[in-house]
């Protein structure tokens, strides 16, 4: 009888200790989340000048732009630019449109439905990171100024084409990443920019005509009744 | 007896409250995405496509990143012919050819025309080694009189301390970007080549 009133006593203490140790965890649980609370990535603009004020369309045709010291010249705007008439995926059957950019191989692939429509290098940022994640576009310029960096870092560069800004939660509206093309490097397949992808200009006037929301003039804004389509940006760049 | 297993109960207690405080640390850490997730992993295709060479002819070709120029390379066996066209035009001619022998291998790298379309630069396997040849794309021989410039043979001129690795593109209409590596150790840097003069800079940074 004492044998048995000793385990029933013993079981008894086993639950409590497992109780009260249980509660003990969880209070020290709760009390760190609430002491230390998730981090966020802190992303900055992707051009630092530009940035939150340049993000309406502009062509100057008539400017001239700086990339690093060297004096460039911009693309003229026009219609002679258009040099692909061929939309992207219209021979396919049609289906919701994705765009992936992988940043370790610097390869952005774009699907519509299951079909592959472009695969292409690209150069992402190397002197601030691309941001991954992902991500929507909410609104396309034929072509806008960008301008940051300092020293001999500076750049100033008007007409930048076929632009495709993205954003999510984390990463603003205001902060400016995008899809473009780019005029002054051909170093694609290798980080080179500033924190938007960087792409050949047929590339990017390509993606720009298949891209939604559909295009509409020189400035297309994303609806809720025609959607910007999704970018998914993930892997980390050589050399970060 | 009974204080030693009171004693470790608390240190259970302990040890699985501060495994408990950790892991919550760790989760709040910030993890950004290092791979696409399983569904989309597999739609990313592990090579870049290739054209089925025909027994005979093998056709490759790049376009400027403006669309404007395309340069075109026909490989028939015997000889490597460069042809040059204005895509606006319509209009192109054979710029370059080369037999092939010494010459076992030529391609055409995906950056090869510089942004203005200036220069064009491509690639050729002569005895074993890798060289990279830049043509003016006008055509036009160079101020010594030379069709093109041997990146490689001016690079080994230049230094003897480092072998090019890789010619990787163009960080502006005359400037190359040529990556290297010590021929002692493990160093790497990135050079770049001013055309219109021909030297050869450090450029400070490397560029994977």
């Amino acid at each position: 009888m004492s044998k048995k009133k000793n385990s029933r006593k013993s079981a008894f203490s086993f639950i409590a200790r497992f109780i009260i140790g249980g509660f003990v965890v969880i209070s020290v649980g709760i009390l760190t989340w609430h002491l230390y609370p998730q981090q966020k990535i802190v992303v900055g603009c992707a051009n630092s000048i530009s940035c939150g004020k340049e993000l309406s369309g502009k062509i100057e045709n008539n400017a001239s732009g700086i990339f690093h010291t060297k004096k460039v010249p911009p693309p003229q705007i026009s219609d002679v630019l258009g040099i692909s008439k061929t939309v992207l995926g219209a021979t396919l059957p049609p289906g919701e449109k994705h765009i992936y950019v992988d940043l370790a191989r610097q390869m952005l692939y774009a699907y519509q439905g299951k079909n592959i429509v472009m695969q292409t290098h690209i150069s992402s940022g190397k002197w601030n990171p691309t941001p991954t994640g992902d991500f929507t576009i909410w609104i396309k310029l034929r072509a806008t100024r960008m301008t940051g960096g300092e020293g001999a870092d500076f750049y100033d560069l008007p007409n930048v084409p076929y632009v495709m800004y993205f954003y999510n939660d984390e990463v603003g509206k205001g902060l400016g990443y995008s899809l473009h093309g780019a005029y002054w490097h051909n170093n694609f397949g290798h980080p080179m920019s500033h924190g938007c992808v960087n792409m050949r200009i047929t590339d990017a006037e390509a993606l720009y005509n298949w891209t939604e929301p559909a295009t509409d003039g020189e400035t297309t804004y994303a609806t809720d009744d025609d959607p910007g389509t999704k970018i998914t940006i993930s892997g980390v760049a050589p050399g970060q | 007896m009974v204080l030693r297993h009171e004693l470790s109960t608390l240190m259970y207690i302990f040890l699985a409250s501060i495994l408990c405080m950790f892991t919550i640390i760790w989760l709040h850490q910030p993890h950004p995405p290092t791979s696409v997730h399983l569904a989309t992993t597999a739609l990313f295709p592990t090579d870049t496509p290739t054209p089925t060479p025909s027994p005979q002819v093998t056709m490759s070709s790049q376009t400027s990143s403006d669309g404007i120029k395309e340069l075109r390379l026909k490989d028939d066996g015997s000889t490597f012919s460069f042809t040059l066209t204005d895509t606006t035009t319509h209009v192109g001619s054979v710029i370059f050819f080369q037999k092939s022998g010494d010459v076992s291998a030529m391609s055409i790298p995906f950056n090869t025309f510089s942004p203005a379309n200036t220069y064009f630069f491509l690639q050729e396997t002569l005895n074993g080694q890798t060289h990279f040849l830049v043509f003016n794309t006008s055509g036009e021989d160079f101020a010594n009189g030379q069709k093109y410039l041997d990146v490689t043979s001016l690079f080994s001129a230049f230094t003897s301390d480092y072998t090019i690795s890789d010619v990787t593109g163009w960080g502006s209409d005359s400037f190359l970007y040529i990556n290297v590596k010590a021929r002692q150790g493990d160093g790497k840097v990135t050079y770049g080549l001013d055309l219109p003069s021909q030297n050869f800079y450090s450029v400070g940074i490397y560029f994977p």
